[in-house]
């Protein structure tokens, strides 16, 4: 589900324009995304926000993982995004695994927590 | 190249005289009548559904889709606390009654959509609706049917025609973990797929290192492999009556990539790949070499399931369900401590992302495998000294089989 009114905390607005399609609330939204995202996409997703990922994190530790204000929570979503796009760029160098077993054939079911 | 660490060259076998060299043939994971054999053997067996985790508090339940015990089962943990397994069908008309699956629910009690015929957590019928036009219903009679059930180091097995106990059943291994699992674990992520291939070629591609530096080059480049031990052979591997657990390597001098020397602040354990593991608060069963290059054990729990405490306090638990004779239901979930803060939430969410894209390498090739044995185009699999736990499989198999007719015929 695409979050078409999504907040950011202030300090992170510069970060605005990611979040149409990369605020998504389940895993599994998250994991298909990045799969069949345009390679580049996943590049400019991860080169603007690693050098901030110390801040985000600095910023969303005081704040209960069950229970965060909505624009902390939506900032989490997007670091989420950000975990999605990390092998592709650190290791594979393109969207998703080379060669693997088809992403949509995984079931990927909340756990429990936060997504 | 540095040198190779010859003790790592060690051979296996020489420690199991009992286990024969012979190629396995193909036939085994192709034959309906060998499954039909197998399914016997899942009946008789102690099989881990979850962990207690999973349903913590009164009322909590997850129900397993079990074709091979062609059953589904509830799992749910009663008004007293306890633990208890039934299959899950109305002893009205024999409706499913819980049918959303897998999904960890809590329930006051279960009702059939059929007839509204109503269960408590024990089992027991509680509600028939109308029911003074039955002349001759005894509720108590018509309660829930169970299955056995038994806990082990927090694991939840159930069985549906035990010849032992479940202690019996663990053999060697029963009293090797010192209640190591008994701590705050949690399943952060949980993905599972059906897959079209014999359930032992699934199990069987995760029983061995040999795959790794070739299926995972591109996804695990350095995590394991060092300059002394390129080809990952094991650390070490024990064979049990029917168990066997492998003790897989970690590579102390891997480089962290940018993200996790980021989050490597943040968390208090070491990032993917696990590699700083206290050696002296392991339990015997866990690196029972206490190697210092340790990086997770993966032990087999004959016939179908495998649990793997990593180094870094994390445990993946698998199964590998038949369905069929070339259809299998994979599973697994992740367990770790419940994360204090949003760094830890993330170190999580990188590792099952590293995880799940591991484990699609691994399933990459099977389902074509599956086709290969049937083209007839392979007689016979042929195994290393590394693949040993993948000969064992097949030996405890099929002395199974063979015991149980004996027994039956007696």
């Amino acid at each position: 589900m695409k979050n078409e009114m999504t907040v950011l905390p202030p300090e992170f607005s510069k970060f605005e324009p990611f979040c149409n399609k990369w605020c998504l609330r389940t895993e599994r939204e998250r994991y298909l995304a990045r799969a069949h995202a345009p390679y580049p996409e996943l590049v400019t997703l991860y080169e603007a926000m690693l050098p901030h990922l110390s801040e985000i994190i600095t910023y969303l530790n005081p704040f209960p993982l069950t229970a965060m204000p909505e624009s902390a929570q939506n900032l989490m979503y997007l670091t989420f995004s950000l975990m999605e796009a990390t092998h592709a760029v650190e290791l594979w160098k393109q969207s998703d695994v080379p060669d693997a077993f088809a992403p949509e054939r995984i079931e990927i079911r909340l756990a429990g927590g936060i997504i | 190249m540095g040198t190779i660490d010859t003790s790592l060259l060690t051979r296996f076998a020489d420690r199991y005289p009992y286990m024969d060299a012979e190629p396995i043939p193909v036939e085994v994971n192709i034959s309906l009548s060998q499954f039909e054999k197998e399914r016997e053997v899942f009946r008789q067996a102690w099989l881990i559904v979850g962990r207690i985790e999973d349903i913590p508090n009164v009322g909590d339940f997850f129900v397993k889709e079990l074709p091979i015990l062609r059953t589904s089962v509830i799992v749910v943990r009663g008004r007293d606390n306890v633990l208890r397994a039934f299959h899950n069908t109305c002893q009205h008309r024999g409706n499913k009654l819980a049918t959303r699956l897998g999904h960890v629910r809590n329930a006051k009690g279960f009702s059939c959509s059929f007839h509204g015929w109503t269960y408590d957590l024990q089992g027991q019928l509680v509600i028939v609706p109308d029911e003074d036009q039955f002349a001759n219903l005894d509720k108590s009679q018509r309660g829930l049917r169970p299955v056995s059930l038994g806990e082990w180091e927090g694991f939840i097995f159930i069985s549906a025609n035990p010849r032992e106990t479940l202690k019996e059943w663990l053999g060697e291994r029963y009293d090797q973990f010192d209640g190591y699992f008994n701590k705050d674990l949690r399943c952060f992520a949980h993905y599972s797929a059906n897959v079209g291939v014999n359930w032992k070629i699934l199990l069987d591609a995760f029983a061995e290192g040999y795959h790794v530096p070739f299926i995972h080059g591109k996804t695990l480049p350095d995590a394991l492999m060092t300059e002394k031990n390129p080809l990952c052979h094991m650390l070490n591997i024990e064979l049990y009556k029917r168990h066997r657990v492998l003790s897989a390597p970690a590579n102390p001098a891997y480089e962290p990539s940018p993200i996790e020397k980021i989050i490597s602040k943040y968390v208090d354990g070491p990032v993917f790949p696990a590699l700083k593991a206290r050696l002296d608060t392991l339990p015997p069963g866990i690196n029972s070499n206490k190697d210092s290059m340790w990086g997770f054990d993966l032990n087999i729990i004959f016939p179908a399931s495998y649990f793997a405490p990593w180094a870094n306090g994390m445990l993946l638990v698998y199964h590998f369900w038949p369905i069929s004779v070339d259809e299998t239901r994979w599973e697994v979930c992740l367990y770790w401590n419940e994360p204090k803060n949003a760094a830890e939430r993330l170190n999580q969410e990188l590792t099952s992302k590293m995880t799940i894209s591991v484990v699609r390498e691994d399933l990459s090739s099977l389902e074509t495998t599956q086709e290969t044995m049937l083209s007839g185009s392979l007689e016979s699999m042929i195994l290393s000294d590394q693949e040993i736990a993948v000969r064992h499989g097949y030996t405890v198999l099929e002395r199974f089989i063979r015991e149980s007719k004996e027994g039956s015929a007696s």
